[in-house]
């Protein structure tokens, strides 16, 4: 099972969608996006989909997913999502959530 | 185990992961924002409160160990707050409002630009700020401040206000400043010294050199006397003596016998004063005033110059090897008399210290000269007979004291133990 989600073929295709929770513009919540939108572009291009609550405007979504600090990320999966809080300042912590292969 | 129990047990470790990340983000200070159940509480003031209390700790700690004090501005009103201490420290009034203008003429004019610029630029940037720059009191005294300032943002990103520690480091200044100063004497007679010891080295190796040229032009001269004149005395003595056989009559024979009688004798003679020259048997039997009464005689007849002695019996040396090194050393001042001043005369004492050293002083009222060349001079030109005697005398504790002056004469004085000690 794990051979055929490494396969390169399988990680060509892969999609992200992803939710970041942010507050207004606190500097981690800028810092994050601006983290997010510079992995994306450079790793996964045209592979992914951000989508960007700011939990002062929409507290019910962060409710509804149960998010307690800003920012943090939500990796959408089938299966579960994944949450990474934090400014995503470290790039490698990202990078392990989304089982990208180390450089 | 059945799936119900793993599963629990994969859920509470999934929620554990989660706890734990949460906890250190909020440690991280990567989060701005808390959302709870019912609204979203940020973060930021709680830190800026942190760390305002925090820095405010810092002060109140920095109070008590050093003489510290604390400057407080609001940057967009401009309004100063100043700590006792700090206004001790600028030696501003105790009481009362604080302006810029008031801090920056308490400083130094040298420094006041830089602190000038500094005091613009608290609203434009945050950025930390460490001198150290001088203040002037009232009372015109010159102290050492060190200000260390730091910056703090709104919510906006703006600066807020800005806190500055102010220490007095006058002390410390000053004892910096004097090591320098004693660092750069210290250097300075460093040089002075080796610049001496060089010049010393110098003038020494030009007197050794002088020295052997000494020698050598004094054996030249014995030489000179001995094939000038002893040996033509003694070639002539010699021809005179082959002649006699030459002679038939008895008449003839005494005159030529009478020639020769008459060269040798003025060979002894010459051999004598050349003897008595290089020592004088009056020294060697009457001491010291014995030998320079022979002086002044000799120089009466060879030179007519006149030696006015004047000799305490009690300053005798009681080592002979004393006697002939005051003797020489007198013999020189007064050739020096003889060559450099001018004088047909010179007054010759000698006498007892109370402090059991003898004195022998010689004066003349002659050209006189200026004793510092002795020292200054440069080496070419090195002469000899001075430093000869001050070697010499200090060789066995003594010294030289030369009194000159050009137009007034000279008077050199020589002061020894009354024995050598040796
Ligand atoms: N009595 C004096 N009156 C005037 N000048 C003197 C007298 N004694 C010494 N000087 C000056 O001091 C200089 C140094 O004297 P010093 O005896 O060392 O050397 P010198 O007599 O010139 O040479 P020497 O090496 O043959 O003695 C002299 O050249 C002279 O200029
Ligand atoms: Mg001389």
């Amino acid at each position: 099972m794990s051979g055929k989600s490494f396969s390169g073929n399988f990680k060509e295709q892969k999609f992200y969608e992803f939710i970041l929770f942010v507050a207004g513009n606190e500097p981690n919540s800028m810092m994050a996006r601006k983290n997010l939108k510079e992995l994306c572009e450079q790793e996964l291009k045209g592979r992914f989909n951000i989508t960007i609550v700011d939990v002062m405007e929409d507290f019910d979504s962060a409710a509804a997913h149960n998010i307690l600090l800003t920012p943090t990320l939500l990796i959408q999966n089938a299966i579960s999502d994944i949450m990474v809080i934090g400014n995503l300042n470290n790039r490698e912590k990202i990078r392990a959530a989304l089982q990208l292969p180390l450089e | 185990m059945n799936d119900n129990t793993t599963d629990n047990m994969e859920e509470l470790q999934k929620r554990l992961q989660e706890a734990e990340n949460i906890v250190e983000a909020l440690k991280s200070d990567e989060v701005d924002a808390v959302v709870s159940k019912s609204n979203v509480a940020l973060l930021r003031l709680r830190q800026t409160e942190e760390k305002l209390r925090k820095s405010e700790e810092h002060l109140r700690i920095a109070l008590k160990i050093g003489k510290v004090g604390t400057r407080y501005l609001d940057v967009q009103s401009g309004k100063i707050e100043m700590s006792m201490r700090a206004r001790q420290i600028y030696g501003l009034p105790l009481e009362g409002e604080v302006t810029v203008s008031q801090i920056l003429h308490t400083v130094h004019p040298d420094d006041r630009p830089e602190i000038e610029k500094k005091w613009s630029e608290y609203k434009k940037t945050a950025a930390e700020f460490e001198k150290e720059y001088r203040v002037i009191h009232p009372d015109g005294s010159l102290h050492w401040v060190s200000i260390r300032s730091e910056s703090f943002l709104d919510a906006q990103g703006r600066v807020n206000f800005n806190i500055g520690m102010i220490k007095d480091i006058t002390e410390k200044k000053i004892q910096e400043n004097q090591l320098m100063a004693f660092n750069q004497t210290l250097e300075k007679r460093v040089k002075q010294r080796t610049a001496q010891v060089e010049a010393q080295t110098k003038h020494l190796r030009a007197l050794a050199n002088r020295l052997t040229q000494v020698q050598h032009e004094e054996r030249k001269r014995l030489s000179k006397i001995l094939h000038d004149h002893f040996q033509q005395l003694l070639v002539g003595a010699r021809f005179q003596l082959g002649s006699i056989k030459r002679c038939k009559e008895t008449a003839q024979i005494q005159a030529v016998v009478d020639t020769i009688e008459d060269t040798l004798d003025q060979a002894i003679q010459t051999s004598r004063s050349l003897a008595l020259e290089l020592s004088p048997p009056a020294l060697r039997e009457g001491g010291l005033c014995g030998g320079l009464q022979w002086l002044a005689l000799h120089m009466q007849q060879t030179n007519e110059f006149t030696l006015h002695l004047e000799l305490d019996d009690k300053a005798e040396p009681d080592d002979n090897n004393m006697s002939i090194l005051l003797f020489e050393c007198a013999r020189e001042l007064i050739l020096n008399a003889m060559k450099h001043a001018n004088v047909s005369e010179v007054q010759v004492r000698l006498k007892k210290n109370a402090d059991r050293c003898i004195a022998l002083i010689v004066q003349d009222k002659g050209t006189g000269f200026n004793p510092d060349i002795l020292t200054d001079r440069i080496t070419e030109d090195a002469t000899f007979g001075l430093f000869s005697i001050q070697e010499r005398l200090a060789h066995i504790g003594g010294e030289i004291k030369i009194a000159s002056r050009p137009g007034s004469g000279t008077q050199t004085m020589l002061i020894v133990p009354l024995s050598s000690g040796q």
